[in-house]
């Protein structure tokens, strides 16, 4: 009976320590990105609340969302910034860049050619929507275009939904 | 200087050439997206004889029960595994698929592109309204919901997925709700990726006890404005959608 209770015990308390540990990891900032945008121009994440986008051309998901990430660009009235990373893979620059200018897409988009944004960011699958806030800590991540995300960008833009 | 009986010395020699041996073994690893190959599959050079082939899948876009589905699917690709955190591939630099490389020891001796026509995504294909029907054959209007309220349930297919958080469950709950009131449920599936042959598993899989549409130019969704998955709308008579969320309608609204 106390050797059941000790190993209990014991799994209750590695239980508590990885789920501390856990809950540290993820509350973890990101290292701020540093890139240079389709267009040469430098951005960086430091000390700016930011909507990351990681999409492809070929992510049918991806495309069909990019209307609406014009919109939140739009929208988003220096209250956030949005930057698009194309995941790089199975993609060029030149064709990344054609199909942007096809739709007049304006986002600042920033293609990661070597994937070393998408592992920084641990990103396994496209779309990925993750918000950060100024000091890089993620506030929110998603797979698809939730209402939760349009929530937390209209909270950030002051409207209403 | 330390004296080994030759029995140890004999095991280590082996040992050592077996390793050698082991290390020098060319291998050939071909990188693949399941998901392009579902749409185009890939001319495979023919296998060497003396080159084992081994299958790969970058870690994006993709989990097990995918890779079971696919290799049960097309046998040729028995064994894919998924090369987890694209560890091969950022090692040997591969950056596209299909590609192919030959390995001998930590030297890459041959490295190429495997061709294949490039492919359009689904959603960047023009827009088509089209008449529905649900998949036992009756027509479908989303704006005639008839008699009452009509709960349309917006699903996908590759469920279990990444993308489609907690969709076991939600599917359960939908059923649940389909059982459990006297309006109509619908459940909307989602085009990409997939055709009637995994509609139909999926139905068979939830065991789904109402119709389904399938939405084969997602004009359901573009019409309904739906970006997420699994997804309820409710109409009333009118076709007025009253209620949308990814939380189970509270009906009677």
């Amino acid at each position: 009976m106390e050797t059941i209770m000790k190993t209990n015990l014991k799994t209750f308390l590695t239980g508590i320590v990885l789920l501390a540990l856990s809950a540290t990891a993820s509350a973890k900032p990101y290292p701020p990105l540093q890139a240079r945008t389709l267009a040469d121009q430098p951005i960086s994440s430091s000390g700016k609340i930011t909507y990351l986008k990681f999409w492809a051309t070929w992510c049918a998901y991806c495309v069909e969302e990019m209307p609406l990430l014009q919109q939140a660009f739009e929208n988003s009235q220096e209250s956030y910034q949005v930057i698009a990373v194309n995941v790089g893979f199975n993609q060029t620059v030149k064709g990344v860049k054609t199909y942007l200018n096809r739709y007049g897409y304006r986002f600042p988009t920033v293609f990661d050619a070597s994937g070393s944004i998408t592992r920084q960011y641990r990103v396994t699958g496209t779309p990925q929507h993750i918000l950060l806030d100024a000091s890089g800590k993620e506030i929110y991540r998603s797979a698809l275009l939730t209402d939760e995300l349009r929530q937390h960008l209209a909270t950030l833009t002051g409207d209403k939904l | 200087m330390k004296l080994h009986n030759p029995i140890t010395l004999l095991l280590s020699l082996t040992a050592l050439l077996l390793s050698q041996q082991s290390i020098a073994a060319p291998v050939e690893y071909i990188f693949i997206n399941l998901w392009d190959e579902y749409v185009q599959q890939t001319p495979l050079p023919d296998p060497h004889p003396d080159i084992e082939r081994r299958f790969l899948h970058p870690d994006i876009n993709i989990d097990k029960p995918s890779v079971d589905q696919f290799t049960a699917l097309f046998p040729v690709y028995d064994g894919l595994k998924i090369d987890t955190h694209n560890q091969l591939a950022i090692r040997y630099g591969v950056r596209q698929t299909p590609y192919r490389l030959v390995v001998e020891g930590k030297k890459v001796i041959t490295r190429e592109a495997l061709i294949k026509a490039p492919l359009a995504a689904h959603a960047d294909q023009p827009a088509q309204d089209q008449t529905l029907q649900t998949l036992s054959g009756h027509p479908f209007d989303p704006t005639r919901p008839g008699a009452g309220f009509r709960v349309l349930f917006f699903s996908d297919s590759l469920c279990p997925f990444q993308h489609i958080p907690n969709c076991e469950r939600r599917i359960a709950q939908n059923n649940h709700l389909s059982a459990n009131i006297d309006y109509p449920v619908i459940t909307v599936i989602k085009p990409f990726y997939v055709d009637h042959t995994q509609v139909s598993a999926y139905q068979q899989r939830f065991n789904v006890n109402h119709e389904i549409v399938f939405d084969s130019h997602n004009q359901l969704f573009r019409r309904f404005e739906v970006t997420d998955l699994p997804y309820w709308v409710v109409q009333n008579r009118q076709g007025k959608v009253i209620y949308r969320a990814n939380q189970v309608p509270p009906l009677p609204l």
